[in-house]
């Protein structure tokens, strides 16, 4: 697990031993290589407070998602909870004109989706990357076939007190960046300083011992995936609030964005060892690059590729920064460099 | 809807008293005929729903026995869905023409083989003399180009982006090669953009992708997004984002939408081109009835000709709501 980590050997390393400076220094470089490649861009702040009302609904279901994979799980069906939470809604705000219930209910049916995803993982069985996907077709459909496919816009409900709450401006600032900072602190502090977040680090790194120390598996789990509905369909209100619309396939662009945010962040594949600062810059690098790159001149077929260059370079310097030796291509340079 | 479902109809059942006799016009409207149909999208989304509703009433009018495929715009897809379709014998299969003349003609010679009527829908598919019901994307795309110009009084030395598909074979491809050709004729310089795939699903993300590039190029005076209502939806978004005022960009795009009704209404969207996708599921499932019923093949209609400016904003408005246009 994480904090096993052996311990710093110079007051640098120790620095980047801190959860998150690593991942957050390639952020800052990031920045300002697109300072640099397009000033005009970049110097200014428009754009920083069009990335802070885009990247929360991707940031909250990639800290949500990063508490499963520490489990050792996966959860695939987000995009179909984020395009439900959004329909109900929508629904209930354009049909009785409610706002704080629609909230409520939209996060209810999230939690009950996230709960039977849990029961279907748990009972049945299925491993949770097949299951999920499953679900995401169920859920997806069920949407589909609930709202007759057909999308709705409730633009009148800007200025009204839930749209100030959620997704007003504090100056410039879009508020739901910091609604969503805050949901990343309850999450750092539930993976880090609650049982439950001991109970799925155990589960994720060893699930014999997990059994042996007594941790009810099956209902750990089932809580994972109804906290992961929920934070799906407060990201998917948070969408709705900022666009304004809902339509069937809410949410689907972030299926391959969020798994990568989470994984450019730090957290293992392999479960045990999650970091929630480094979703956060994981997101926000994922959100930057394209818009960064189109800034800077890159046009074309060209943008695809430099995408995955950056994705690949930030999370190798990502661990090279906390470790050298976590690269083995530098491990090898360092250890003949040494002989 | 009814009035439009009732003069297709009409016109169905004159084809037919006007051939052999009533009792098999009676014959034909009560087909029973099964008919596999690409939708093109995912089921819903704002480019397909139209689609899916006129196929649908069609359906019901002519006793259809109606099944549905959709292939996220995935031409990949199409050929396979296309492979299914005859797989199952149907008597007619509606394709999109996006894979191809080359890529669809093995499915073809097998549907020609098996007696299967193929009716091809939303993109032509050049050469084959099918029936085609949808738009000449090229034409729409140099329509769009035009109609931006147009409204949004545009001119020589004006700097606009295009912000689509260049990729050959893909989804508006064609529709941006019209609109950037339309560009160069009148001296209008542009900067292609493609899209992301992620942006193709999930508009929202290309807000910050658009802003960034207003941002880093304050002189651009249009933005054209050449076949995706979508992304056409959240234009406005993005220009209240890079600070503009309504009008400061003039902004034209596909597909009419509740939020792009709303972005013109707003004064942020110039243009909105409808492909009345309607009547793309209407008319081929009428065509696929009359050409196994009498052999009228051929058949061939532009659906592209309708378009929203503040002008006719309210009266589209109503048929939005309910997935009509």
């Amino acid at each position: 697990m994480a904090h096993a980590d052996k311990a710093p050997s110079n007051p640098v390393a120790g620095f980047f031993k801190i959860e998150g400076t690593a991942i957050a220094l390639v952020f800052v470089l990031l920045v300002i290589l697109f300072m640099l490649t397009a000033p005009r861009a970049f110097l200014g702040y428009r754009v920083y407070m069009s990335f802070m009302a885009t990247v929360p609904p991707p940031m909250i279901i990639a800290l949500g998602l990063t508490l499963v994979v520490v489990a050792g799980e996966m959860d695939l069906s987000f995009p179909s909870i984020v395009a439900f939470a959004s329909y109900v809604f929508c629904q209930l705000y354009q049909s009785y004109d409610l706002t704080w219930l629609a909230l409520v209910a939209a996060l209810v049916t999230g939690t009950v989706m996230g709960f039977i995803n849990g029961l279907v993982v748990t009972k049945l069985g299925i491993p949770s990357l097949i299951a999920t996907l499953g679900m995401l077709f169920l859920w997806g459909g069920l949407v589909t076939v609930v709202s007759n496919g057909a999308s709705l816009a409730i633009p009148d409900i800007e200025g009204r007190l839930i749209h100030t709450v959620f997704a007003g401006r504090i100056g410039v600032i879009p508020v739901q960046f910091l609604w969503a900072l805050a949901v990343a602190v309850v999450v750092w502090l539930i993976l880090n300083r609650h049982r439950f977040g001991e109970s799925l680090l155990f589960i994720g790194d060893n699930l014999k011992v997990a059994k042996v120390v007594g941790i009810a598996i099956d209902r750990e789990k089932i809580k994972l995936f109804t906290l992961m509905g929920l934070l799906s369909a407060l990201a998917g209100v948070f969408l709705t609030l900022e666009t304004t619309t809902y339509f069937s396939q809410a949410g689907m662009g972030y299926l391959l964005t969020v798994v990568a945010a989470v994984f450019i962040g730090g957290t293992s594949i392999f479960g045990g060892a999650g970091k929630v600062v480094g979703t956060v810059f994981g997101a926000l690098i994922v959100a930057i690059i394209e818009a960064g790159l189109v800034a800077s001149g890159v046009a074309g077929f060209w943008t695809r590729f430099y995408i995955g260059l950056v994705f690949i370079v930030s999370v190798t310097m990502n661990a090279a920064i906390e470790d050298p030796d976590k690269v083995p291509l530098l491990r090898q340079l360092r250890s003949r460099a040494r002989n | 809807m009814q009035r439009i479902t009732k003069t297709i109809a009409g016109l169905a059942l004159a084809a037919m008293v006007a051939a052999p006799g009533i009792s098999v016009a009676a014959e034909a409207v009560d087909s029973g005929m099964t008919i596999y149909f690409q939708m093109g999208g995912n089921p819903g989304d704002t480019a397909t729903l139209a689609r899916e509703l006129g196929a649908r009433d069609a359906a019901r009018v002519l006793k259809v026995n109606l099944i549905e495929q959709h292939a996220g715009w995935d031409p990949q897809k199409m050929i396979v869905q296309a492979k299914e379709a005859i797989a199952a014998q149907p008597d007619a299969i509606v394709v999109m023409g996006h894979p191809g003349t080359n890529a669809m003609k093995s499915v073809l010679d097998e549907a020609k083989a098996d007696g299967i009527v193929v009716v091809v829908n939303n993109n032509e598919l050049p050469g084959t003399g099918l029936s085609y019901f949808g738009l000449d994307n090229y034409g729409a795309g140099k329509n769009l180009a035009n109609l931006t110009i147009e409204n949004g009084k545009l001119k020589e030395g004006d700097k606009v982006l295009v912000y689509g598909a260049f990729v050959e074979g893909a989804a508006g491809a064609d529709v941006a090669k019209g609109a950037t050709e339309v560009l160069k004729e009148k001296g209008i310089a542009f900067t292609p953009l493609q899209w992301s795939n992620e942006a193709v699903q999930d508009p929202a993300l290309s807000v910050p992708v658009l802003v960034a590039y207003l941002e880093a190029n304050p002189d651009t005076k249009a933005i054209i997004v050449p076949g995706h209502g979508g992304i056409t939806a959240v234009l406005d978004k993005v220009l209240k984002q890079a600070g503009k005022q309504p009008g400061e960009v003039v902004t034209s795009g596909f597909d009419i939408s509740s939020a792009a009704i709303q972005g013109v209404r707003d004064g942020y969207i110039t243009v909105v081109l409808d492909q009345q996708p309607y009547l793309q599921g209407f008319m081929p499932v009428a065509a696929a009835v009359l050409q196994k019923k009498y052999g009228l093949a051929g058949l061939q209609l532009n659906t592209g000709g309708g378009y929203l400016t503040k002008d006719n904003v309210d009266a589209l408005a109503a048929l939005v709501k309910d997935g009509i246009r």
